[in-house]
């Protein structure tokens, strides 16, 4: 399918996984910084368990595989895992059971466990939801309309850029290694090996940096690209604001009512 | 080292930002618009070189490379690291957008202050006329053995990695036990957790770092007052 380029980078909606966005990127970005610092307010299970279960089907609905879902949800949940294994047996004072070895539990650890699980899962999910869909060259632009300096979103679009080819040279050369035996594991004979490699990935991130840079300077580069205007449109921002409103009422509701 | 959302206090967050809103607008002050490139390349260079993980025993640790960061980026550290930071963000789901500015603090200011102590290190042993014969181009192929190479001698280059791993710990652990009384024994448990990853860091980074002064020594910029890319 082909794209008219000279209207393409003029359509007011971003575009997420494919589809249309319905609400600005800017948005998801503000909205999940606002989501995630009333979070870090909330003591109560009861909101902790709102706001998962708001939360947890948006990845799906996203169309994320549930194959990704569950491998981020799990990576993200070793920290939890880190949780449930020290704190219900360090805080508290009313030990609820006394595990072999005398090991007591304390009630007050394990509902600060809980909430803890409750609220980390739900910013995962909203995290996987709504920034791990999103492109990069999307999230430079909604930081860049929330008023991110230029420079800074720059940086992070020509590191995105360039982190790909340079990712598929560091794989050469490990598959270069491979072939010759070399299997990474701790010992020390082969930190010189691990040294070269390193070596080898900011040498030639050195090189291209020279190369490049002459080349986007002969092009006129001066530090800025030509962008178009991001302006986003109103009813994508309302939408973004009323939704991300919806949930946070329904939050602080829920705080202040929950026993 | 990344810590998650939804576990910090907001008082912390807010330290974090603060300290990172700080950081950035210095290091972006320092980065002229014209070096953007090499900054965006470097921090690519980092961050692939980040990927390279040891296995020790049942778990995998991953370099982190902060005290190389701040030895060439200097105040520049703030913002490749933040871009790291946010890129892990976006495409791994680790760390988050509030717990940013702590991550980014946590990492960068003992990068930037070790980074640039090695920095005048590296410019102190080595006298301006050997950092500009070393810097010059070779005429031909066979000139690098003849060129003069920058010294980096071990000690002050481990001294200067271990310190910047044992204040990043040291900055994770402060960050989780002024979040509550609760979260000692997870600090604890992370500070000894990543022990091991200095006993890596330092010699890989010494050897990266003697690779670079033969390879290419203007790297280091260290004929300027700080680095600059």
């Amino acid at each position: 399918m082909s794209v008219n380029p000279t209207t393409a980078p003029l359509k007011p909606t971003a575009t997420v996984a494919g589809s249309p966005a319905r609400i600005h990127p800017a948005v998801h970005v503000a909205g999940l910084f606002v989501c995630s610092l009333a979070l870090s307010f909330t003591h109560t299970l009861w909101a902790a368990a709102y706001a998962l279960a708001v939360s947890l089907p948006l990845p799906f609905l996203k169309g994320l595989p549930w194959r990704t879902v569950l491998g981020r949800m799990a990576l993200g949940n070793l920290f939890v895992l880190f949780i449930w294994l020290t704190m219900p047996f360090t805080l508290g004072q009313h030990p609820v059971a006394t595990l072999p070895f005398g090991l007591a539990v304390y009630a007050e650890g394990l509902t600060k466990s809980l909430l803890l699980t409750l609220k980390i899962n739900c910013l995962l999910a909203l995290g996987l939801a709504f920034l791990h869909t999103a492109s990069v060259h999307e999230t430079a632009k909604a930081l860049a309309t929330l008023g991110v300096p230029h420079k800074l979103t720059l940086l992070l679009l020509l590191t995105a850029r360039h982190m790909h080819s340079l990712w598929a040279s560091y794989r050469t050369v490990c598959n270069a290694a491979a072939l010759r035996g070399f299997t990474p594991c701790l010992r020390l004979r082969k930190l010189p090996k691990f040294a070269a490699l390193v070596t080898f990935v900011l040498l030639k991130s050195l090189e291209r940096a020279d190369n490049v840079d002459a080349a986007m300077r002969l092009r006129g580069f001066t530090g800025a690209f030509p962008a178009p205007l991001f302006a986003p449109a109103k009813q994508h921002v309302v939408r973004g604001v009323v939704a991300y409103g919806l949930a946070l009422v329904g939050l602080l509701v829920i705080e202040h009512l929950a026993p | 080292m990344h810590i998650h959302e939804g576990v910090l206090h907001p008082a912390v967050l807010a330290a974090g930002w603060a300290i990172t809103a700080g950081g950035l607008s210095l290091g972006l002050k320092r980065l002229p618009t014209e070096r953007i490139m090499h900054a965006a390349l470097l921090a690519a260079g980092f961050f692939v070189a980040s990927f390279i993980h040891f296995s020790v025993g049942a778990v995998n640790i991953h370099l982190t490379l902060n005290a190389l960061v701040g030895l060439f980026l200097g105040w520049g550290a703030f913002p490749v690291i933040f871009t790291g930071l946010l890129l892990q963000a976006l495409l791994f789901n680790y760390g988050g957008l509030t717990v940013l500015g702590v991550n980014t603090a946590v990492m960068a200011m003992p990068a930037v202050l070790f980074g640039l102590a090695l920095h005048r290190w590296l410019a102190a042993r080595n006298t301006p006329a050997t950092v500009a014969l070393a810097a010059q181009e070779a005429p031909s192929p066979s000139a690098p053995s003849a060129r003069p190479c920058i010294t980096v001698p071990a000690l002050p280059v481990v001294v200067a990695v271990v310190a910047t791993l044992l204040c990043s710990n040291l900055l994770y652990v402060l960050a989780l036990a002024a979040s509550g009384k609760e979260f000692y024994p997870i600090a604890r448990v992370a500070f000894v957790a990543s022990l091991p990853l200095m006993a890596v860091e330092a010699p890989i980074t010494l050897l990266v770092l003697r690779s670079i002064a033969k390879a290419r020594p203007a790297a280091f910029t260290l004929g300027k007052q700080t680095p600059c890319l």
